[in-house]
């Protein structure tokens, strides 16, 4: 299972590899909006950019969705296996799982919480 | 049994059924309708309609004179403009600096809300520009002068001078952050930060070094002009960002919802330290100078005292704090009627600022006749007008901007 991989800080003057294991890679986000159908999202202000940004446009878990045409790029780890997990917490000691921005290929996180030598 | 309910358990009651009420029923709707295409325009046009209206109020105000137009008096020449001013000011510096933690500092939880932040910094302190340009009898006047004869002496001249340099980092920002240019945008950050940290406490200082006016005068100012900034910052991130979500529609992701709980929880804290710095000014200043008392009474027992403990105190600080307490930072909705009741609770606060601090007479003291009652000041419908056209300015191009920048999302992870 993939994770996007961060620190609690970010340096903005060089993109950092957050982690030995981490793989920078492009994911693509999905584009979530709260209303519940086509139809109603052709009303909105938002729909035309909406429409042109993204491809797949579907309704999904109650919501209209679409994967972005334009990819982000996100370090990323791929971790398949609870055990894999473990060690790698016992590697970075302090970790956290948390919900990322949604991606076709992930919606979860692993946050490094202890500091980054260079 | 029916005899043995309480006080608090009534109150408990009401505050869970918060969600459920008409009132936010009401206001979903509103939201809903305000990401509508026709609404959306109607809402839009009417901002425009405002700002053309409040433009046509200060050019008449500009040919009929200030003195005619305006409520202001020789021994009150600071009204609801210098208050709309400062308001608009410290809301751009507080944006600014929470940001900051994020755009320029790296704390990723704050990264979210940079850019949306920049951009309404800049609108709020143009919307402050507007508002002073009508305050000042000849604003071209005064802009030539910063340039061809400053007098380095003035806190006026370093206020026009270092805002003006907040403005051009913060623009310049703004377009670095919507190139990509990450590195670049944040050191034009740092910089801004710089001058609107200075801008700002030399405001401050403006009144803080007014001997005249004990009611402002000491070290205070500054210190406390930053710390509610940052309290105006994060209650208008919270306001702009959740409105923004509702006119695009869009789903708050994980990492922005982290983001607003963050700032939340500094606002809750900032509220504390400003009613901490709140109930030590009262305390000094009722054992102050005659007029500084005097000035205090006004506030707390006297013509102020609605604006005081209703809208400051209780809109601004206490239920506020007790909102972002209940929501535990993770009520959204909550957070947001919190910060809605900060931002009108802010505003009093700098117009009180300013005009509780010129109502006792200068003279006072001397136990002159004429000047033994408190001064009166009523904002005409020329400054009203003017106020709202500023406001009129921030909705309309926050409207334009989640328009043109398709909800201000930040790329940095």
């Amino acid at each position: 299972m993939k994770f996007i991989v961060s620190r609690t800080t970010v340096s903005l003057t060089e993109n950092r590899k957050p982690c030995e294991e981490a793989a920078e890679e492009e994911l693509t986000p999905l584009d979530y909006r709260t209303v519940r159908s086509m139809e109603e999202a052709k009303k909105k202000v938002w729909y035309k950019d909406w429409l042109e940004g993204g491809v797949n446009h579907r309704v999904e878990d109650g919501m209209v969705v679409c994967d972005k045409k334009t990819k982000e790029r996100q370090w990323v780890v791929d971790i398949a296996t609870l055990e894999e997990l473990l060690l790698f917490q016992n590697k970075y000691s302090e970790i956290e799982i948390a919900g990322s921005a949604p991606f076709k290929e992930t919606s979860r996180e692993i946050k490094i919480l202890g500091p980054q030598r260079k | 049994m029916a005899n043995d309910v309480q006080l608090s358990d009534i109150v408990k009651d009401v505050a869970s059924s918060f969600d459920s009420t008409f009132a936010s029923n009401w206001w979903s709707n509103v939201l809903e309708h305000l990401s509508g295409r026709k609404l959306f325009y109607v809402i839009l046009g009417i901002s425009a309609f405002v700002v053309f209206a409040a433009a046509a109020v200060g050019l008449d105000a500009m040919n009929i004179g200030y003195r005619t137009a305006y409520g202001v008096t020789r021994e009150i020449p600071w009204g609801v403009l210098i208050g709309a001013y400062v308001f608009f000011v410290v809301t751009s510096t507080g944006l600014c600096i929470v940001s900051s933690i994020g755009h320029v500092f790296g704390v990723q939880e704050f990264m979210p809300i940079a850019k949306r932040s920049v951009f309404l910094a800049i609108v709020t302190i143009l919307a402050g520009f507007t508002v002073i340009f009508f305050d000042i009898e000849n604003p071209f006047r005064m802009a030539l002068y910063n340039v061809i004869s400053p007098n380095l002496t003035s806190n006026i001249w370093w206020m026009g001078t270092l805002y003006g340099a907040y403005m051009f980092f913060m623009i310049v920002e703004f377009i670095l952050l919507l190139v990509g240019s990450h590195k670049y945008a944040m050191y034009a950050g740092l910089l801004g930060l710089i001058s609107g940290v200075s801008a700002h406490s030399n405001l401050g200082g403006i009144f803080g070094m007014l001997h005249a006016r004990p009611y402002w005068y000491g070290p205070f100012m500054p210190i406390y002009f930053i710390a509610s900034a940052m309290m105006s910052g994060c209650a208008a991130i919270i306001f702009f960002t959740y409105l923004g979500y509702k006119i695009n529609n869009e789903k708050m992701d994980k990492p922005m919802e982290r983001a607003l709980q963050a700032v939340g929880k500094l606002a809750t804290l900032l509220i504390a330290i400003l009613m901490f710095f709140y109930t030590w000014k009262i305390i000094t200043g009722l054992v102050g100078d005659p007029s500084e008392v005097a000035a205090f009474k006004a506030e707390l027992a006297g013509p102020y005292a609605v604006n005081f403990w209703g809208f400051e105190v209780a809109m601004g600080m206490v239920i506020p704090f007790i909102l972002f307490l209940r929501s535990k930072f993770r009520n959204i909705g909550m957070m947001f009627v919190a910060s809605t009741l900060m931002i009108i609770g802010i505003f009093m606060m700098r117009y009180d600022l300013v005009v509780v601090g010129q109502i006792v007479p200068s003279f006072y003291e001397l136990g002159v006749k004429e000047y033994s009652s408190l001064l009166p000041y009523h904002p005409t419908f020329h400054e009203i007008m003017i106020v709202v056209g500023g406001m009129g300015i921030v909705a309309m191009t926050f409207l334009l901007g989640e328009r043109v920048f398709q909800g201000h999302k930040s790329e940095i992870h």
